[in-house]
């Protein structure tokens, strides 16, 4: 799950040519072809950019041609002929080597400023004069020195497929679609962490999915986990691909084929139950879509985690991830009441749909922060909350106006009137105690939309030698401003001692607040000139940087899940007892390891 | 090997008191002092310092504990200490810290010549005190080193020390914040011997624990060594140690209560040594599982492994305090003088002044002598200083113990012994440097097998003992230490060891290399043998061969493979032989494989005991007594056998080295069968020794 910087309810496609609501999709390789990019690039009005489609349509039935040959009917052909349209056109979207849609990012104009392109972010096209010379000062960065990505994935140096024949013609028989492309491999082959986006702009991965599935329903995922099960096969759930834990990584030696199974095509809301409510929606709908889709019928989850853009249900589940709106909400456990999943040793779920209940251990809880593991969560049923009432925003800033050293706070109200009335009185007189004042709406939606675009900084950075990351923990009050100024002090120590030649930026906020603590969030980044290999120096600063969070007594990790780049601290996390009971669920649901992405255990 | 040990670079020192002595006191009192602080924060009024300290959980907490015990109200130990901060806070304002600067600046310009600091230290002190909390960790001596601390600190534009003494969470809380740095001694109490006295862990722990709880990013420890020429308590110390009573101490108890001020106490020499970041020595060997899960303000019980660890950090501050104590020549002549009673040549005493220099040298001491100094003026100057000790008489060096010329006997032991133990407070600051190692020689000689392995000498020393003569090795280059996955392992270096050995048997030829009749210490258990056992007495073919492969014992064995390559091949000598002598079974052999069948039950035994019984288990069938070779006892009565040595002995003793040590297969005890003889004179016993048949000797 992704958590990058804490934006919420993205902007959304807007009147970008985004697939509108309800539209199926998945999203996925990137066209290379320059043809097809400039034809979008026109296109940018609204309409679909039909001449490319055409051209893709015929690459990729060429590509498949199983898929539409086989089809025992017109109707199947249809639908699978959506599917593989749908996951098209998504995939042109998005970058193949970075963060977020294809038109929007940050570049350098011709006068050297800062620009945010594209129009669909509030940013897009403005120009941030100051920019330039922040990040020359901070990082010691320089727009001469400049590295570039490759152009596009070559597919020569992707590993080759292997697929039992065996399994393909068993596979075929439930006419669930696959691909054994290069592209759409690699594409699930990873999530968003520096070292994956780094191996993407300049390397290959040893060891990718060897072949994708798209199931539509539930009967669907249950069939794959069957076959997968007869043939001894792992399985890799793909949701967003917005990990930041190495979550999606192949195990290198993994010897059995690897499927990769994408979630995007089963993203219905299937019901919505307003005496309750609650709907049930499958697992791979992305944030966006639930939430646009809920408010249509007037409804909202109010789970916004900052990749909502992008990242799925499921994903959420697996992860315990956890939106920025909380505070109100809830986070993702406090907002599913009922998943239905299914394992290697059968469908595990409630049988009923109760807000609580006691019944020994939630067995949701095995569900929720599996990554992945031996569990594939299916449908599942969300509180919805009525979406009225007001919606504000507002700045908070405190005196000493030097932009410098201003801090600022984005607070958004949500609820009812006199709720938000009331909180907003409450936030001005403990703002007005410290000297701080109000900014105003206007400024308030733009701190909101910023938080939203920063991940995109980093795709940036990357052109100028600049890597960075962020990472978060939760901590308890008391704990919460000594953690921080060591955590920072540490980064920049092991920066020096690991031959960084300019100060890294190493910087912290508060993101969600409890009763017991908060969730802390760091960002961290440096310029790499002059160093060899600056992915493992930077891998181990971001150790050291989390031995000290631990040692500071933070938590392994508020929400973004272990993954397999934090497994080390697993034990110390959670104990020997409390691992050996996660390894006995997993060695009962899951004998033959069937879910061997190996993450967390 | 000279230079390496001394190669250690220290800073130069710089005469404070040169300065003043050349401007005006007050107008030094009274400059501009604006001492800097930790970074980042801003200077602080002390009522808001004070406010904040009440304020702060820590401290809340311990008055409520207090409360609770006392029975009384918050209020009132909450008043209790706001005293205390008052009292604190009063010594920290600027006024009195001036008119103290003033006082002191006279003080010590009328007793001592110099004042000698290391201003590279001062400006590392200066420093690192902006960048984290610093605890200064000043080795204990004299009264005057606090005082003396704290001018210094003035001096150099530092903030006062917060002087830890009692009053718990206050001072911790002051000194975290980063406003001043704390002060204490290790040892705890001054160390009336000038030997360095085991520290105390309490003081050392609580101001650790911030680091631990991470309510700072890193402390530093700094160790500071305050070296006297004269100590200005010396004769109140030996006093002290004849059993008469200290009298009570203050500061101006201490100056009032002497006629010192006219006297001259020579130099004192103060190193500020290199800060130690505690995150440093704390990486990885702490687990910080405990202070998560309790709130930090509550005091905690350090764990076992905290302890050991502070425990470890305050004797590696200690070496760190005694590695720049600086000896002046006059510890020297006092060694000497010592040695030497009731006196001493006076040329004597300056070649062996000179001998010694070169020896403390040697092993690192720190030794004030500037290098167009000779060696006379240099024993002549201390001989002068420290006139109420010793004196120079017709070309004789003498102990001054000559007080009164006709007191009574117990009045003159008494001053003797006072110039003794004076003389010895001299004489101990050079125990500093050579404890170590003298503890490395010792070792050494207690094993003559020392050349195959450095290792096995410290068998014979109890395990803090090792500890000691360990990290001397390694000091002296002797011993690498190198971290591994587990622990550490040892490397022996064997051209230091050899130099240093060297170095023992030129500079101390007093010691023997070899010496036959210092045998390690054990202690006997004893143990009835299962009689089962002996009656059983058939040897199983197949055990034959296991049998015969354990003659050699394990512990030689490995003294073999220690020898390298030739021990190899000795090995597999051994090896090949046996199994064939295995093969071809003699007379000889019968009886050997019963002798190792007896012993196997208890491999270790090294003495069998059965008065008048079935008689010794011989090694071998050669040179076996008859009857008639056993002379009867003086009394007339026939002597019997009583116990036997086993060759295991050897082993014990170390004196197994094939060809060059004593050797025996058993030794035979016989005795007289009547017990003639009282129970309190000795008597002369008959001992037969019998030696191992030559066809097991192996060839070497």
């Amino acid at each position: 799950m992704r958590g990058r910087g804490r934006a919420g309810a993205g902007p959304g496609p807007g009147p970008g040519p985004g697939p509108g609501p309800g539209r199926s999709r998945s999203r996925g390789k990137r066209w290379s072809g320059s043809r097809c990019r400039d034809c979008r690039n026109q296109k940018e009005g609204g309409l679909e950019p039909l001449a490319c489609v055409c051209k893709r349509v015929i690459r990729h039935w060429n590509g498949l041609p199983r898929e539409g040959v086989d089809s025992p009917s017109l109707e199947v052909f249809k639908l699978r002929l959506d599917v593989a349209l749908s996951a098209m056109i998504w995939q042109e979207l998005l970058k193949w080597n970075g963060w977020g849609y294809n038109d929007s990012k940050f570049i350098f104009n011709k006068k050297g400023q800062a620009e945010f392109t594209g129009k669909r972010y509030r940013l897009g096209g403005m120009v941030l004069p100051t920019f330039k010379e922040w990040i020359e000062k901070t990082f010691g960065a320089s727009l001469e020195h400049k590295t570039t990505s490759r152009a596009s994935l070559n597919v020569n140096d992707v590993p080759p497929s292997i697929v039992n024949e065996e399994f393909l013609q068993d596979l075929r028989a439930t006419k669930i679609s696959y691909s054994q492309d290069a592209e759409d491999r690699v594409f699930r082959a990873h999530g968003h962490c520096l070292h994956e986006i780094f191996v993407l702009r300049e390397g290959m991965f040893k060891r990718i999915p060897d072949i994708v599935v798209w199931p539509v329903c539930h009967e669907d995922v249950v069939k794959i986990v069957e076959l997968a099960c007869k043939h001894n096969l792992c399985i890799i759930p793909f949701g967003g691909g917005t990990s930041v834990s190495s979550a999606l990584e192949c195990p290198e030696e993994e010897k059995r084929t690897i499927v990769s199974l994408d979630t995007s095509q089963m993203n219905r809301i299937l019901w919505i139950d307003e005496k309750n409510l609650t709907a049930c929606v499958e697992a791979g709908i992305v944030g966006q879509d639930l939430e646009k889709q809920l408010a249509e019928s007037g409804f909202c989850t109010g789970h916004e985690p900052d990749s909502m853009e992008f990242s799925s249900l499921g994903g959420w589940v697996a992860t315990r991830a956890s939106g920025m709106k909380k505070n109100i909400y809830g986070n993702i456990e406090d907002l599913v009441i009922h998943i239905k999943m299914v394992t290697p040793r059968g469908i595990v779920e409630k049988n009923c749909q109760v807000p609580r209940m006691s019944t020994g251990p939630d067995i949701h809880h095995f569900i929720m922060g599996s990554e992945g593991h031996a569990l594939k969560p299916q449908v599942a049923s969300i509180f919805t909350s009525f979406l009225d009432g007001l919606k504000k925003f507002y700045i908070t800033k405190f005196k000493g106006f030097d932009p410098n050293i201003l801090c600022v706070a984005t607070l958004l109200f949500e609820g009812d009137r006199e709720k938000v009335l009331q909180h907003e009185k409450q936030v001005y007189d403990i703002a007005t105690k410290f000297g701080g004042l109000a900014a105003g709406e206007d400024n308030g939606q733009r701190g909101y939309m910023l938080t939203f675009v920063i991940a995109y900084l980093r795709d940036l950075g990357l052109d100028y030698y600049v890597i960075g990351e962020s990472f978060e923990t939760s901590v308890p009050w008391d704990r919460v401003l000594d953690l921080c100024r060591n955590v920072k002090e540490r980064i920049v120590r092991e920066c020096k001692e690991k031959g960084v030649q300019f100060a890294p930026l190493s910087t912290c906020r508060v993101t969600q607040t409890y009763d017991a603590g908060a969730c802390v969030y760091f960002y961290f980044a440096f310029n790499y000139r002059g160093i060899s290999d600056p992915i493992h120096v930077y891998e181990q600063i971001e150790r050291a940087a989390r031995e000290e969070i631990l040692a500071n007594g933070g938590s392994l990790s508020h929400h973004h899940g272990v993954g397999k780049l934090r497994k080390r601290w697993m034990k110390e996390s959670i104990s020997d007892v409390g691992l050996g009971m996660l390894r006995s669920v997993k060695e009962y649901v899951d004998p033959n390891n069937i879910f061997g992405n190996k993450n967390l255990l | 090997m000279q230079k390496e040990l001394t190669s250690k670079k220290r800073d130069e020192f710089e005469d404070i008191l040169e300065e003043r002595r050349l401007s005006s006191d007050l107008r030094y009192a009274m400059k501009c002092y604006t001492p800097v602080i930790y970074k980042g924060l801003s200077p602080c009024k002390p009522n808001a310092i004070k406010s904040a300290v009440l304020q702060s959980e820590q401290v809340q907490y311990v008055i409520k504990q207090l409360a609770k015990e006392m029975g009384e109200s918050p209020d009132i130990i909450q008043e209790e200490a706001t005293e205390i901060l008052d009292e604190m806070g009063h010594r920290m304002q600027l006024g009195a810290v001036r008119f103290f600067a003033f006082t002191l600046s006279k003080i010590f310009k009328q007793l001592f010549q110099r004042v000698c600091v290391n201003e590279e230290g001062m400006q590392r002190l200066q420093h690192a005190i902006q960048e984290h909390p610093v605890v200064l960790l000043p080795s204990h001596r004299s009264y005057v080193d606090f005082l003396m601390l704290s001018y210094l600190l003035y001096m150099y534009d530092l903030a006062l020390p917060v002087i830890a003494a009692g009053i718990g969470n206050l001072f911790v809380f002051l000194w975290k914040s980063g406003y001043a740095p704390i002060e204490f001694f290790l040892e705890g109490t001054r160390s009336r011997t000038a030997k360095t006295l085991t520290p105390k862990f309490g003081l050392l722990s609580i101001v650790m624990e911030p680091f631990f709880k991470r309510e700072v990013f890193d402390t530093y420890l700094v160790p500071i060594s305050i070296s006297y020429e004269r100590i200005l308590e010396e004769s109140l110390y030996a006093y002290e140690l004849l059993g008469v009573p200290k009298p009570k101490e203050s500061t101006s108890g201490l100056l009032k209560a002497r006629r010192i001020l006219s006297d001259n106490f020579g130099t004192i020499h103060i190193y500020i040594g290199q800060p130690v970041s505690l995150r440093t020595l704390a990486s990885g060997r702490i687990n910080r599982c405990p202070y998560n899960l309790v709130p930090r303000h509550l005091p905690q019980k350090p764990s076992e492994d905290i302890q050991e660890f502070v425990s470890d950090v305050a004797y590696k501050m200690e070496l760190l305090q005694i590695e720049n104590m600086v000896l002046t020549p006059w510890v020297l002549v006092a060694a000497l003088l010592l040695q030497n009673l009731p006196a001493m040549e006076f040329e004597l005493l300056i070649e062996k002044t000179l001998w010694l220099k070169g020896l403390t040298q040697t092993f690192g001491g720190f030794i004030e002598w500037p290098d167009n100094l000779c060696a006379k003026k240099a024993v002549l100057s201390g001989l002068t200083l420290h006139s109420n000790i010793a004196r120079l008489v017709d070309g004789h060096v003498v102990l001054n113990d000559k007080g009164v010329e006709d007191g009574a006997v117990g009045e003159i032991i008494f001053k003797h012994a006072l110039a003794i133990l004076m003389c010895a407070t001299y004489r101990n600051q050079l125990l500093n440097v050579f404890v170590r190692p003298s503890l490395v020689a010792l070792a050494l000689e207690m094993t003559r097998s020392f050349r195959k392995g450095v290792t096995q000498c410290y068998e014979a020393l109890s395990s803090d003992m090792q500890k000691n003569a360990l990290a001397a090795l390694v000091q002296l280059g002797a011993v690498k230490k190198k971290k591994s996955s587990n622990g550490f392992t040892y490397n022996v270096n064997q051209e230091a060891v050899s130099k240093i050995l060297d170095m023992f048997d030129d500079s101390a030829d007093a010691i023997p290399e070899h010496n036959e009749f210092l045998f390690p210490e054990y202690e006997i258990l004893i143990e009835p043998e299962e009689p089962e056992f002996s009656a059983d007495s058939s040897v199983e073919p197949g055990d034959e061969q296991g049998a015969v492969d354990t003659s050699k014992n394990p512990k030689e064995q490995e003294e073999l493979g220690a020898t390298g390559s030739a021990g190899e091949a000795f090995q597999s000598l051994d090896e090949e032989t046996l199994e064939a002598m295995a093969k071809c079974e003699t007379k000889e052999d019968k009886i050997f494989q019963m002798f190792k069948e007896k012993v196997a039950a208890e491999p270790e035994q090294i003495i069998r005991y059965c008065r008048g019984g079935e008689g010794p288990v011989w090694v071998s069938g050669e040179n076996r007594p008859e009857e008639n070779d056993i002379p009867n006892c003086s009394c007339g009565a026939k002597r019997i056998f009583e116990f036997q040595i086993m060759p295991q002995l050897l082993n014990h003793l170390q004196v197994d080295s094939l060809g060059e040590s004593i050797d025996w297969g058993t030794l035979v005890v016989y005795t007289c069968a009547d017990s003639c003889g009282g129970a309190n004179e000795y008597l002369e016993e008959f001992i037969w020794k019998q030696d191992h048949s030559m066809g097991h000797i192996l060839p070497s």
